[in-house]
């Protein structure tokens, strides 16, 4: 799309815009209406007259809203209407009375152009002699210069200062011109067609300069005809050096900027230099429309700032991507470590299985918390209910059944009725495995057929918290049937059980510490007659001891990992799976403790004389 | 917060839930209302396990589909899910194919990582002076070594103080910093449920 830059501000506007959206200036040259102004067509530009190129110029220099550079043929007029009001107004200027008042040349000038300037704000234009303007009066009238403008002989002597107050009458004609000026843009910004006002200050310019006189003009073709001056005063042209010579361009400017011959002929009609023949024509070139610029829509950045770039795009690339291993090769000293530890370990806990040593020393006392789950069990009656809680995941079986057989052996001698329920999902089988590894410690066989029924498994508690608090207030509506689908309830054993309380007993194994703090929230509180006993394993003795510790108790025992199902065992004196477990769980446990005396001290020693070698070299 | 009705709609249900709970404990009359809700929340997590088994299936399912890295695995998880799924639905939960496939698979292979996990505490325990050798690693090392000593029985060696110190440290260190523990999550889980009560956290969303 082509566009059209504004000379002034540079802003882009649309080709067919006249005037710049933005500063208004204009952007196409200013049609000549004939009709309007038929008196300045057909001329020629021999026909303009230096005074009429002066008007031109001062007229467009006033406004200040035409494109600087706007080209016309000389003899097109600038083709502005003048509103009605504004004709009206030229009319009385012509026809006002402009015989000059030296005595307000010299001393009253302000009344009259308060008074002018009164009319304008007024809008009326009725009194013609309000209208009066000195300078145009004294153009008019004046033949010559005035008495106190003529340099005679006597005053070439004159000091600086007596000739600037000489001049004084001609700083107050300037700013009188000012001052109408300043009421036409007045009038102007009122609503006005900015054109007309223009033309009227063209016009009023023009009589000024018809009717001023010889000297004035003199006084203005002073500078343009320097060299003549200069010739007449018998001054003779300076010459150049020639190094300051050759520098001159040696064509005309038509030559150096490609103009066309006959632009000499052209007459600038806006701007500064309206009115001047041959003005290099710069801004026809600039106000053209062309295409918008296509900027490379690549970031011009230097190589450096490129390469960074990149790597920092490799980074932030690599973040979401699985990074492979180092390739350490395949033997290590830490990989060769590792595999003699576990071989150490292994055979450490074979060698107790092959050699069927037995047991060497138990644990002589049971802890407190043993005792009192052993004691527990023991007061329980045959065909009691006991709730058993199988809570624990199938890697932690080898230490968890050891201590949970041990109990559910003693209470499958006592004849209890043993009702397994989890809140794990594995949980319900791994409660049918733990049955079947009690039934292998001693003579009972517990069943759950349909001819038998010895214990029964309820499954799975969904909910976590919520489902074992909801078992626990009413475990007929949260399990109502067992793992296999049948009614659960139905038994006598499980008919006058309502709540948890009304179970004889409720063992919680696991080796989960939130688990196992979820069963004392949720069911410890209806707990009043029932004891609670934990089966837990080694690691989280600690977590629950101090519900056993505290007053009144809220674990009623604890049987821990593997030790503890060896003492349990030693109160009751039976020796269940535990002792199979202990030989090899003792030489395992020693192992570990002597490969990490070992290892420990020999990387302590490893430390330190790196740490000596280094300050030795630190210090050399 | 933006507002969108659906957001307050659930704060309002997740408040009135927790209100009319926690007014069951302290109104036995309520407590038919409490154990209604008690066992909507039981329901509604069953079937969200039913939704993440049916989910696990499905994301491995897709990475064997769209032959992803690693879909072997996914394989195998697959037919592992689908033999024990037919194994206990045929044969039922108890049976005696279902408890073959938990003694001989399932307990062996998560007891073997537990193994696998204890060997590899030892090596780290050995290695902890290479690694940072400082007065709080001498009282690490030192505290397990007297533990493991304590549950020792060696023939003819008296390890009865070990013992004692064993049964010191359980007793008294280790039960004062757990109970310093569950004073910190008893705490901590009334300050969440008295967000979630007045809607200050809301943890289903919104």
């Amino acid at each position: 799309m082509e566009i059209v830059i504004c000379p002034f501000c540079g802003k882009e506007n649309q080709p067919e815009s006249e005037t710049c959206r933005y500063c208004q200036a204009r952007l196409m040259p200013l049609k000549i209406n004939p009709a309007s102004q038929p008196d300045l067509i057909g001329r020629s530009p021999e026909e303009e007259t230096p005074a009429k190129l002066k008007e031109d110029q001062v007229s467009e220099s006033q406004d200040g809203l035409q494109a600087a550079g706007e080209m016309r043929r000389s003899g097109a007029p600038p083709a502005s209407e003048a509103s009605d009001w504004l004709s009206v107004f030229r009319n009385q200027i012509n026809t006002q009375d402009l015989s000059p008042q030296p005595a307000a040349l010299d001393d009253g000038p302000q009344p009259e152009l308060r008074e002018i300037h009164q009319d304008f704000e007024a809008g009326a234009m009725q009194d013609d002699s309000s209208l009066s303007l000195p300078f145009e009066d004294a153009g008019q009238k004046e033949e010559g210069p005035p008495e106190n403008l003529v340099v005679g002989p006597q005053d070439v002597e004159r000091t600086g200062d007596e000739a600037v107050d000489d001049l004084a009458w001609l700083r107050e004609l300037q700013s009188q011109y000012q001052q109408v000026e300043g009421l036409s843009s007045a009038e102007s910004k009122k609503g006005e067609d900015w054109s007309a006002a223009n033309e009227l200050s063209q016009d009023s310019q023009k009589r000024g300069d018809e009717q001023v006189p010889s000297w004035v003009e003199e006084i203005y073709a002073g500078p343009l005809h320097e060299e003549e001056a200069a010739s007449d005063l018998g001054l003779s042209p300076a010459e150049l050096p020639s190094w300051l010579d050759a520098t001159r361009p040696s064509g005309t400017h038509q030559d150096i900027f490609g103009i066309p011959a006959d632009y000499g002929g052209q007459v600038e009609i806006a701007g500064p230099l309206a009115g001047l023949p041959g003005i290099l024509p710069a801004e026809p070139e600039i106000a053209l429309g062309r295409k918008a610029a296509a900027y490379p829509a690549q970031l011009q950045v230097t190589e450096t700032n490129r390469l960074q770039a990149e790597i920092f795009d490799q980074v932030l690339q690599s973040e979401g991507q699985n990074q492979p291993n180092p390739d350490r090769g395949l033997v290590t000293s830490q990989k060769v470590m590792r595999m003699a530890f576990a071989v150490i370990i292994i055979f450490a806990i074979l060698v107790p299985v092959f050699s069927l040593q037995t047991l060497e020393r138990y644990q002589p006392i049971a802890p407190v918390a043993v005792l009192s789950a052993s004691q527990i069990i023991s007061s329980i009656g045959n065909e009691s209910p006991v709730l058993v809680a199988v809570e624990y995941e199938p890697g932690f079986s080898g230490e968890l059944d050891a201590a949970l057989a041990a109990v559910l052996d003693h209470l499958m001698i006592q004849g209890a009725f043993l009702v397994f329920v989890s809140s794990n999902p594995s949980g319900p089988l791994q409660a049918e495995h733990i049955v079947a590894v009690s039934n292998q410690v001693g003579s009972h066989q517990y069943v759950n057929t349909e001819s038998q029924n010895e214990y029964i498994n309820l499954g799975f508690i969904p909910g976590g918290p919520a489902g074992l608090r909801n078992f626990a207030e009413n475990p007929r509506l949260s399990n109502p049937s067992d793992i296999s689908g049948e009614p659960a309830w139905q038994n006598p054993v499980m008919m006058p059980i309502d709540d948890i309380n009304d179970f004889s007993l409720v063992i919680v194994a696991s080796e989960n510490q939130d688990k196992s703090r979820a069963w004392i929230e949720q069911a410890s509180p209806l707990l009043v007659n029932a004891p609670l006993i934990y089966v837990v394993s080694a690691q989280s003795e600690p977590l629950i001891r101090p519900f056993f510790d505290a007053s009144p108790r809220q674990v009623q025992g604890i049987v821990s990992g593997v030790i503890g199902s060896v003492q349990y065992g030693a109160t009751i004196g039976r020796q269940g799976i535990a002792e199979l477990y202990w030989p090899s769980f003792n030489s395992g446990l020693l192992a570990a403790a002597i490969l990490i005396v070992v290892g420990g001290g020999a990387n302590a020693l490893l430390v330190l004389s790196a740490n000596k070698n280094g300050r030795k070299k630190g210090g050399n | 917060m933006k507002s969108n009705p659906f957001v307050y709609l659930l704060v309002a249900i997740a408040i009135a839930s927790g209100a009319t709970v926690l007014v069951g404990y302290f109104f036995p009359s309520l407590a038919g209302i409490k154990g209604e809700m008690l066992d909507w929340a039981v329901i509604f997590t069953a079937v969200l396990l039913l939704i993440g088994v049916i989910s696990l299936v499905r994301t491995h399912w897709r990475k064997i589909m769209q032959d992803q890295k690693d879909r072997a695995y996914s394989l195998v998880l697959i037919i592992s899910f689908t033999t024990t799924l037919l194994v206990a639905v045929l044969s039922g939960p108890t049976s005696k194919w279902s408890m073959w496939l938990y003694n001989n698979l399932i307990i062996p292979i998560e007891s073997s990582l537990l193994g696998i996990l204890a060997v590899f505490l030892i090596y780290a325990c050995a290695r902890l002076f290479n690694q940072r050798m400082n007065f709080y690693t001498l009282v690490f090392i030192g505290t397990v070594l007297l533990a493991m000593l304590g549950w020792l029985t060696i023939p003819g060696v008296e390890l009865e103080g070990f013992k004692d110190f064993r049964d010191w440290l359980s007793s008294v260190w280790a039960v004062a910093g757990v109970r310093g523990i569950m004073l910190g999550v008893g705490l901590g889980t009334v300050a969440a449920g008295l967000r979630i009560l007045i809607g200050a956290d809301r943890p289903y969303g919104g």
